[in-house]
Parts: C-alpha cells; sequence; structure tokens
C-alpha cells in the first residue's frame, strides 16, 4: 500500500513537472509547428500529438533542463510525420484568381508578393526533413551545430540537408516565374 | 553577364525566406491548446494501438521463421520416396550368375535437376543449409523490427506504403536485405527441389530368383509389372539375389535397410518375419551370388550386411534371405519337380502375396536420406491355398 502511494505521488509530482515545462515551452513549440506546417490549426494537432508523446516519454527524460531540445525534437519528429503524411495524401488547391492586387502595387511589393508566392508553392515541394532544416535555419536562426544538436544528426548532414533544400527552393521558384535578379539584383 | 554563385541562394532571397517563415508564424499558443496540454497528464498511460499490420507483420515474419525452420530440417532429414523406376529393365536370370542389363534399357529416369551443386562432401550441406541458415537469421530481424514497430505504433501508423516510400539508409538497407532474402529462399529452393530429386540409388541389373524355391516368372500383362514367384514354406527361408547399383555421379553409402517399412508396408510382409541382407566378403563387388553353385568363382554373399560405399556408376550384389513366419495355417506352396523347368509363363493357381520395394537408407554428401528401391519385377510367395491369413 505504501508503495503505491509512493508510486502515485511520484506521478503526480512528475505530471506538475511535465505541465510546468510544457506550458513553459508550447508557444515555442507550436509557433516552430506551424511555421514547419504553415497550418495553425495542424500546428495545434501535431504540438498536442507531441505533448502526449513527451508525456509517455517524460520518464526517459534525465536532464529537465534540456526539456525544450527535447521537445522540440518531438514536435519537429511529429511535424515530419504529418508532412509525409501530407505528400502521400495531397491536397489539390483550387487555383487562386485573386493575385492579391499584385498587379496594381509598386515594383518592389509585386516583387516581394512573388517571391513569396513562390516560395509558398516550393517549400511545400520539399522533402519533409529539407522543410524543417530550413525552418531551424531562417526561423529559428540556428547553426549548423546548433541544428545538429537539436536534430540528433550529424552536422555533415545538416549541411547537405540545408544545401540540398535550398537547391530545390531555388529551382522550384524559378519553375514558378521567380527570378532572382528580380529581388537580388534589381 | 550572369554572375556565378557558390551558394544556392543570394542574401535578399535568403531575407526573404526568413520574411516569409515568419509569416507563418501563427503567434503564441491559443488557450484551447493550452487547456489541451493541460490535459495530457490525466492521460493514463494506454496500450499501445496496434494496427492490423502492426499486428500481422511480427507473426508473419515470426511464422516464416517456423516455415524456414521446417524447411532447414527437412533439408538435414530429407526423406525421399523415389517414384516408380519405370519400364523394363531386370533380366530374370534365375539360379544363374548374375548378368548386366541388356543394353539400351535405361534402369532408371535421369531427374535433370535443374540445379546441380558441383561440390563434395560438407561443404554441398553448408551450401543447401547456408541460405536457410541467411534466412533464419534475416526474418529473426524482421521480426525483432516488427516487433519493435509493433510496439510504437501507437504513434507511429505503420503501413507498407510508407515502408516503401522511405528515403533513409535503413529503408535502403532493408531493401537490400530484403533483396537478399528473396535471393536466398529461390536458391534454397532450387538446391532442395535439385538435392530432393537427386535419389540416384537404383535397382541394379540382375536378380536371383530364389533357386530351388524359384517356381516361374510371369511378364506383365495390362500394365502391371512382371512377377517372379517362389515358393512359400512356413518356418522357412527363401534367398533372392538382388542388387544395388548407383548410376548418379556422386559417391554414396548404403547404411541400413528398412525392415520395419519393408513388413509393414509391402504384401508379403505379413508373411515374413524378419530379412536378412548379406554381402560378399570384402569389399562389395558386382558379381556375389546368393547361392554357392551359383558362383563358381566362390564369390558368395557370406558377410553380414555393413553399410558399404557405392562409387559412381557403380554396382553390388547382395543376398536378400526372407525368413518366413511359421504360419500354421498356411500350406506350402506347391514344389517343383527336381527336373521341371522354371516356367517362363507361371501363373499361380493359389493364393500369393507380392512384394517390389525395397526401402534401403542411404547417405549422400553427410546427409542420410531413405528411398524405396523398385525391382524390375514384383516377387511373390506363393501358398499351398487359395485362401490365407497368417
Amino acid at each position: 500500500m505504501a508503495a503505491d502511494i509512493a508510486v502515485e505521488q511520484g506521478r503526480v509530482d512528475a505530471a506538475l513537472e511535465f505541465s510546468r515545462l510544457a506550458d513553459r515551452y508550447l508557444d515555442t513549440a507550436y509557433r516552430l509547428a506551424s511555421v514547419v506546417l504553415g497550418d495553425p490549426t495542424e500546428a495545434e494537432d501535431a504540438a498536442h500529438d507531441a505533448a502526449v508523446l513527451a508525456w509517455r516519454r517524460f520518464g526517459t527524460l534525465r536532464d529537465p533542463d534540456r526539456f525544450e531540445q527535447w521537445f522540440c525534437r518531438i514536435v519537429l519528429n511529429v511535424c515530419r510525420d504529418r508532412l509525409r503524411h501530407r505528400r502521400r495524401h495531397p491536397v489539390v488547391e483550387l487555383p487562386d484568381d485573386d493575385d492579391g492586387g499584385a498587379g496594381l502595387r509598386a515594383p518592389d511589393e509585386a516583387d516581394r508578393l512573388l517571391a513569396r508566392d513562390a516560395l509558398d508553392r516550393a517549400f511545400i515541394r520539399l522533402e519533409p526533413d529539407h522543410q524543417i532544416v530550413v525552418a531551424l535555419r531562417y526561423y529559428r536562426d540556428l547553426t549548423v551545430d546548433e541544428m545538429a544538436r537539436r536534430l540528433e544528426i550529424p552536422a555533415g548532414t545538416v549541411k547537405s540537408r540545408l544545401h540540398h533544400a535550398l537547391r530545390r527552393l531555388r529551382t522550384e521558384m524559378e519553375r514558378q516565374g521567380w527570378r532572382e535578379e528580380t529581388s537580388d539584383e534589381a | 553577364m550572369r554572375r556565378k554563385r557558390e551558394t544556392p541562394m543570394g542574401d535578399r532571397t535568403e531575407r526573404d525566406i526568413r520574411s516569409w517563415l515568419r509569416t507563418r508564424d501563427a503567434g503564441p499558443a491559443p488557450d484551447r491548446l493550452r487547456l489541451r496540454i493541460a490535459l495530457v497528464t490525466d492521460e493514463r498511460e494506454r496500450a499501445p494501438r496496434l494496427g492490423l499490420w502492426a499486428i500481422l507483420r511480427p507473426a508473419i515474419a515470426l511464422g516464416g521463421v517456423a516455415a524456414a525452420a521446417v524447411l532447414l530440417l527437412a533439408a538435414i532429414a530429407l526423406r525421399s520416396k523415389a517414384g516408380p523406376v519405370g519400364g523394363p529393365g531386370g533380366s530374370l536370370l534365375p539360379s544363374i550368375l548374375p548378368k548386366p542389363i541388356p543394353s539400351g534399357l535405361t534402369p532408371w529416369p535421369r531427374t535433370g535437376a535443374v540445379l546441380a551443386v558441383p561440390v563434395d562432401g560438407p561443404l554441398l550441406v553448408a551450401l543447401v543449409c547456408a541460405p536457410f541458415l541467411a534466412a533464419l537469421l534475416l526474418l529473426g530481424f524482421m521480426a525483432r523490427t516488427s516487433s519493435a514497430d509493433a510496439r510504437r505504433s501507437g504513434v507511429h501508423e505503420m503501413s507498407w506504403r510508407a515502408l516503401r516510400q522511405m528515403r533513409t539508409p535503413r529503408a535502403w538497407l532493408l531493401r537490400v536485405l530484403g533483396t537478399v532474402l528473396a535471393a536466398a529462399l529461390i536458391v534454397a529452393g532450387f538446391n532442395m527441389f535439385a538435392f530432393g530429386q537427386n535419389v540416384p540409388l537404383r535397382y541394379g541389373s540382375v536378380f536371383e530368383a530364389g533357386g530351388a524355391a524359384a517356381l516361374g516368372y510371369r511378364s506383365a500383362t495390362g500394365g502391371g509389372a512382371d512377377e517372379s514367384y517362389v515358393r512359400f514354406v512356413p518356418g522357412g527361408q527363401v534367398e533372392l539375389g538382388i542388387a544395388l547399383a548407383n548410376p548418379g555421379d556422386q559417391a554414396l553409402t548404403v547404411t541400413s535397410f528398412d525392415t520395419q517399412r519393408f513388413l509393414t508396408e509391402q504384401p508379403a510382409g505379413a508373411f515374413i518375419s524378419s530379412v536378412e541382407l548379406r554381402l560378399p566378403p570384402g569389399t562389395p563387388t558386382f558379381g556375389c551370388s546368393a547361392y554357392s553353385a551359383d558362383s563358381p568363382s566362390g564369390d558368395i554373399c557370406t558377410e553380414a550386411f555393413h553399410p558399404f560405399e557405392l562409387p559412381p556408376g557403380g554396382e553390388t550384389s547382395l543376398a536378400l534371405i526372407l525368413h518366413f513366419k511359421n504360419c500354421a495355417l498356411v500350406a506350402p506352396g506347391p514344389t517343383p519337380a527336381p527336373s521341371a523347368e522354371y516356367q517362363a509363363d507361371y501363373l499361380p493357381t493359389t493364393g500369393y502375396a507380392t512384394f517390389i520395394d525395397l526401402p534401403f537408407r542411404f547417405s549422400m554428401q553427410g546427409i542420410e536420406r531413405e528411398t524405396d528401391v523398385r525391382m524390375h519385377q514384383a516377387v511373390g510367395l506363393v501358398f499351398g491355398s487359395s485362401s490365407v491369413t497368417c
């Protein structure tokens, strides 16, 4: 009986500790998921799934100070699974007749809109792993070593993924009609 | 002139990417998400959800391991029952010295095995068994990984399609292993088939019909086998001369005669109490005889049976001695007149029981097997009455 009470008490303590840490880093995880997935609703589901997973594995986390890194890695894994599932079950988007008024805007803004539109379409064509490294690199501004530690993969792999991701991104954007001269050399 | 870049993206484009990614940032987590997260810890540990595929994969893999184990055991203890030799073959030479089979007759059909293994000794065993061992290891590996997948299937929806679409090195490794496994199974199957088909122990070319007990011979009619008849005497015995041949290209060792099977599976076995085999003294050679009168050279089959080797293309004679049961209700068969000729068209008018298959065990390349050596003609034990039970 005493042992049961101790176990239950330990579980309650763990739950409180987990709730505290999860709440503290939920914003970070949710925002990262929304950037990777591009859909706030799906990002909510991803963050929730990651929290469920993290709670189940919470006993394996030895150092609570590394909770953020650990939790974000779980979030990214869940996002990667969702991106893969999305690639297997693609949603066909209807063409948007409204060009957002790009033709009526100033040339710089039109170029920016064109670039964003091209990025939108090109980004979803990247491999899920590539989408994640691009997000970590340009949204979280992580270095290669930081990304390697966070994803628990070699730095060389991060470099390779990033290089191929950017090259593919450029190719896809150019296929969308984007030219770098319009933004970089204009 | 277009500037050649060393990096895939320019600085301004990278800034655009940063800016674009920030537009995807949904901001702080909404309250409803915080509420969902707060409820996470209320969830008790659940048993992992096992999808049908996650359940079936370990079962299939384990079933494969079991099947491969059975096949491996079968390969080691292969027990082959060779089919009928077919066609005419043995020359009927009652109570005379053995003679070779008439030319033009094929004593046994070649099987035309698909995959021949041109090696000798234990290497053959290794070649036959290695693919199965490899298959066992690989299937065991699959079972282990499958069970691991099943354990975590509660959060990862495992599907065959997803596995096929994986691009990780592990996925490629699994593909390679799968290909190797399939190839191993195919090769093992061919090996099994070829080895199972290769039963070179056949009946030889001579037959001695029982000396003084020989009654006659009848050619096959209506698709049956030729039959040779000998007299049955309760408590007595008859000595037959038989021959074993090895027309294959690998040596084999005749290890034993399965008396139990012979007595239970052959119709005449019900009237025979025991079977004795005798070899000529020394190295068995073609030419020994069951009867001294038939062997002026003195090459008589007198030595007790012991395992002996038949080289490729070799043949040897043996004496097959049948000890009859002392059946009180069975009258002795007819006695041929001392001066009567061996009847070529003998037709028994009383009851008789026959046998045609001789179950021998032999080993080849270290693997022992058993085969029914079918004689060129059946041997009939002729009784003195029409209705007999022993």
